[in-house]
């Protein structure tokens, strides 16, 4: 707060009678970029889950060979553990649907999501990685 | 398998195929404690309050984005009315604190700032008169705020007078935006029974009576809705309709306060601060995109177009389905929670419009059992200032008398007329010009004072 009063008694000082708006916030803009200085602080991203959490991987596309294997490769190597995966092919449609235990996560959630959608582009499949509380919250209430 | 296959799917169909996103996520911030005699105070103290809140609100939601997979369409800031945090204050300090709340928003990355508005159902004190005045120049100046003036209510009638004072903003907005379609009046609402926690810009603001910082969660699903209706099929009774309605209102809703909850408590963690998470407001927004339109909803269910007979009950049905179901699905239910109607911004409303399907009298009946009013309606821009009092005063007997929140966005496009269709872009989509009754309202317009509170206020 004193960085406030600061500010305000920096800004009333510099104004005139004849102030105009301009003026204040020229100052006060000023002012404000030397207290709080010019950028936001960064935030962490997700990148420590609890001992428990998981994700549900779901992955559609036409059907080729090795989509399964590449798919489980990334997400080993990340650290997840696999619990369960169901895989169908529909009318020549690839559809996975993987379960994996996320506690042991290296890196970011982002950063494996990212390497995911990779995989997909060159598989030629949707890939999407989702923390199962939105199944949990949306079909089983 | 844990889960069942078809509900993996089915939420994933919904997020990749049938646009269901959570419309906003919009951190309610009070500037109360902003206020002071001195304008350069009020200014100082507004722009670090909202950056000091705000420092996380973009990044944390992108956060949530991605772990959750739900698209989080519109990250945004609603504050105080700011004619109750600068009250006193003259004309040029208003214009002056609306490029304020915008340099905060540009510093925080948000969308859109709403709640450069006043409260002035029973009356206006000088501060909310010099906040009206303000607003053409306000909106004009800025990209981000959002303005809006609660000119109505059950309690207290219709402040005539404000009305009419809102009708010359609007024209004079569009005036001063006319460059670019006049597109400043798609920021600025008139309400009749305004809600204090809406998320939804551009009618959003902070109510008195909030927390300190909270945050409030809009979701939106018609296409997800569509599918549902589609599902039952042609034969399917107004009690099946229903049902599949609400189970699937109830599943996004939950979505939503899953993701609400979410958000609030991490940037509470990084603020350091408390943000309570407030409330889901059940709407359903449309977008222009296809397949996510409300229009879409109303036809799915057997109508010709939206505007055939039998419009106003299936809005009726859809409206109570929604609201039914989402309020199984989250702890506080809140804002407008209701479908929205708006022309622009729902592609299919737009095609019915142009083919003449839907008119501003039957929208305004559709106002009647549904959210929100008429919005986002571009006008032809020779549009009388008193005729659109007229149309404002219409649509806050609706909301006054049934006792519910009615608004009007209206865009009286400068130099435009019936015939001409203006393109926005973006979220906003297109808006055809729409027709508007060439009789004269103007000594109703004129007479001032306020229309006394219903027979309905008075429930003691």
């Amino acid at each position: 707060m004193t960085d406030i009063r600061r500010l305000v008694e920096r800004v009333a000082a510099a104004m005139g009678p004849e102030a105009r708006p301009e003026q204040v916030e020229a100052v006060a803009q000023a002012v404000l970029d030397e207290v709080l200085g010019d950028r936001i602080p960064p935030s962490p991203p997700y990148d420590s889950p609890e001992p428990g959490e998981r994700a549900i991987l779901t992955a559609y596309g036409l059907d080729r060979p090795g989509i399964l294997a590449a798919i489980t490769n990334v997400v080993s190597e990340a650290g997840c553990n696999i619990l369960d995966v169901s895989q169908k092919i529909l009318q020549g449609y690839f559809t996975l649907i993987m379960l994996t235990d996320i506690t042991d996560l290296k890196g970011t959630l982002r950063a494996l999501q990212d390497r995911l959608t990779e995989v997909g582009h060159r598989m030629q499949v949707r890939v999407i990685l989702q923390h199962e509380d939105l199944f949990n919250a949306m079909h089983r209430p | 398998m844990h889960y069942d296959i078809r509900e993996v799917i089915d939420t994933v169909q919904m997020l990749e195929v049938e646009h269901f996103d959570i419309r906003t996520i919009t951190l309610g911030i009070s500037l109360r404690d902003c206020s002071s005699r001195l304008p350069q105070t009020v200014r100082a103290r507004v722009y670090d309050k909202i950056r000091r809140t705000a420092a996380h609100h973009v990044r944390v939601t992108e956060e949530i984005e991605s772990l959750f997979g739900v698209r989080i369409t519109n990250k945004r800031i609603a504050v105080t009315p700011i004619a109750l945090v600068a009250d006193g204050a003259g004309r040029d300090v208003f214009i002056d604190l609306a490029r304020v709340l915008e340099a905060a928003a540009a510093d925080v990355g948000v969308d859109y700032i709403a709640g450069f508005s006043a409260l002035v159902e029973k009356g206006m004190t000088a501060g909310d008169r010099a906040l009206i005045d303000a607003l053409p120049e306000a909106l004009a100046g800025t990209e981000r705020v959002c303005g809006s003036v609660n000119c109505g209510s059950t309690a207290a009638g219709i402040n005539a007078d404000a009305v009419l004072a809102m009708a010359r903003a609007v024209k004079e907005t569009a005036r001063l935006t006319a460059d670019r379609n006049s597109i400043g009046c798609a920021r600025l609402v008139a309400f009749c029974n305004a809600v204090q926690d809406n998320p939804f810009v551009a009618g959003a603001f902070h109510g008195p009576s909030e927390p300190e910082a909270t945050i409030n969660v809009g979701i939106s699903g018609p296409g997800v809705i569509l599918r549902a209706v589609n599902e039952v099929g042609p034969d399917a009774d107004f009690g099946t309709l229903a049902d599949a309605i609400k189970r699937t209102a109830f599943k996004i809703t939950r979505a939503g306060e899953l993701i609400g909850h979410r958000c609030a408590e991490q940037l509470s963690r990084k603020t350091g601060t408390p943000i309570s998470f407030g409330i889901v407001d059940i709407s359903l927004a449309p977008t222009p995109a296809e397949g996510d339109s409300i229009a879409e909803i109303l036809t799915a269910m057997g109508l010709e177009d939206v505007g055939a007979p039998g419009t106003t009950a299936a809005l009726a049905l859809l409206n109570e389905s929604v609201k039914k179901g989402g309020l199984m699905a989250a702890r506080y239910v809140g804002g407008l929670s209701g479908a929205f109607i708006p022309v622009a911004e729902d592609e299919a409303m737009v095609r019915a419009a142009l083919r003449g399907h839907i008119s501003l009298e039957k929208l305004e009946a559709m106002t009647a059992i549904c959210s929100v009013g008429l919005d986002m309606i571009a006008l032809p821009g020779d549009t009388p200032v008193e005729t659109i009092a007229g149309i404002m005063l219409d649509e806050f007997a609706i909301g006054m008398v049934n006792n519910k929140t009615t608004s009007c966005r209206l865009i009286p496009v400068a130099g435009k007329q019936v015939g001409d269709v203006v393109d926005y872009g973006g979220l906003l989509g297109r808006a055809p010009i729409m027709p508007v009754s060439a009789l004269s309202s103007v000594p109703f317009a004129r007479r001032g004072g306020r229309l006394p509170a219903p027979i309905r206020s008075l429930t003691n």
